[in-house]
């Protein structure tokens, strides 16, 4: 609805995602946010509030493994590598910069003469 | 500045020398100027201590600025590693050639792994704040401390989760005896609040169903003890009153 975001390569976003889901680690967080659902789910309730703070859990919980949130780790990581990238090409603007000398200056006639 | 110009600009005597004075005014005592460069001196150099005690402070209060921006330093192993790296090679690795290869592998990893790493890594600190709002009593209320006391472990070069930072924010609270004070009483109103829910529902369970509903066995023979008069306590045998007695309050 939104379009691709701009200044991120969708494929390589796609790839990521898919990466990051296809983890061990991503895997023993679906098994983790599983057996707390149904710990949650099974726990019996008389309070009112606390039936409402575990049905929040449950929700907070089921964000965990929704492929948005992936998508949204992938997006900041992205976007730190992108922010690196910059980082460096600017340090290295500097350094060319810094370094470059126009032909006609003459490094040696600002030097002080002895 | 106005009082170092006043000697200079004071009004000279008029220069009609022919008539008398008429009772001219006392001219003011010559100014040492010795005296007054002493003190103009000893005045700056007191400002000046103020001024570097103001600009030290200032120095301190501003944001820490980032260090410059240059080319990441090369890689290097430990030596441990790179000597272990060297051994499984074999052949004609050893640890300096390891060690002149590191950066080239570090910075393919940089690039093709960086991501994922930080999306795991990501994925990691959700999870870890969640397990430690949902399992973690009053979690807000320690939260910023637990965060705190993260970061220094982070800027000691060690990571912590959430509920080893609440554990240790805890820990160092019990110094304190007022937060104990406040704990024990929290505690003490838990059980008491506990103790009151028992009861009631304890309560609920005796009216709600009512007797034959709750009552598991079978249905007592006997019928509901009728209260006994004084005559007919008078006439008992004593075993008799002993058994009409057992278990009556006076």
């Amino acid at each position: 609805m939104l379009g691709p975001v701009a200044g991120v390569d969708p494929h390589e976003l796609a790839r990521l995602v898919a990466e990051l889901e296809a983890s061990g680690y991503h895997r023993a967080l679906r098994e983790y946010v599983e057996g707390r659902t149904r710990f949650l789910l099974a726990t019996e309730l008389a309070d009112t509030q606390a039936v409402m703070k575990n049905r929040g859990q449950v929700e907070e919980l089921q964000r965990l493994v929704s492929p948005v949130f992936l998508q949204t780790l992938a997006l900041s990581a992205l976007a730190k590598r992108a922010g690196e990238r910059a980082g460096l090409e600017a340090s290295a603007a500097a350094d060319l910069a810094a370094t470059r000398r126009d032909w006609w200056a003459d490094p040696v006639a600002d030097e002080p003469i002895p | 500045m106005a009082d170092e110009l006043a000697p200079s600009t004071a009004p000279s005597p008029p220069e009609d020398a022919g008539a008398p004075p008429p009772e001219a005014p006392e001219a003011p005592a010559a100014p040492n100027y010795d005296e007054r460069f002493a003190k103009l001196e000893s005045e700056l150099a007191r400002e000046r201590d103020y001024r570097g005690h103001l600009e030290s402070t200032l120095r301190l209060l501003q944001p820490q600025q980032a260090p410059a921006q240059g080319p990441p330093p090369l890689v290097r192993l430990p030596r441990d590693s790179a000597q272990r790296i060297a051994a499984t090679l074999g052949g004609q690795w050893n640890e300096d050639a390891v060690q002149s290869h590191a950066p080239i592998f570090a910075a393919f990893l940089q690039e093709l792994a960086a991501p994922l790493l930080v999306g795991i890594e990501g994925m990691a600190d959700a999870v870890d704040l969640v397990q430690a709002r949902q399992e973690v009593d009053q979690y807000e209320t320690i939260a910023e401390e637990a965060d705190r006391v993260r970061n220094e472990y982070r800027r000691a070069g060690q990571v912590i989760t959430r509920k080893q930072a609440v554990a240790l924010v805890k820990a160092r609270r019990m110094d304190d005896p007022a937060y104990v004070d406040r704990m024990i009483e929290e505690r003490a109103k838990q059980r008491g609040a506990e103790h009151a829910n028992r009861a009631a529902a304890a309560g609920a369970a005796v009216t709600e169903g009512g007797a034959s509903a709750q009552k598991a066995g079978p249905e007592p023979t006997k019928g509901p003890r009728a209260p006994i008069t004084r005559e007919q306590f008078a006439s008992m045998t004593l075993e008799e009153k002993r058994k009409a007695l057992d278990g009556a309050a006076l």
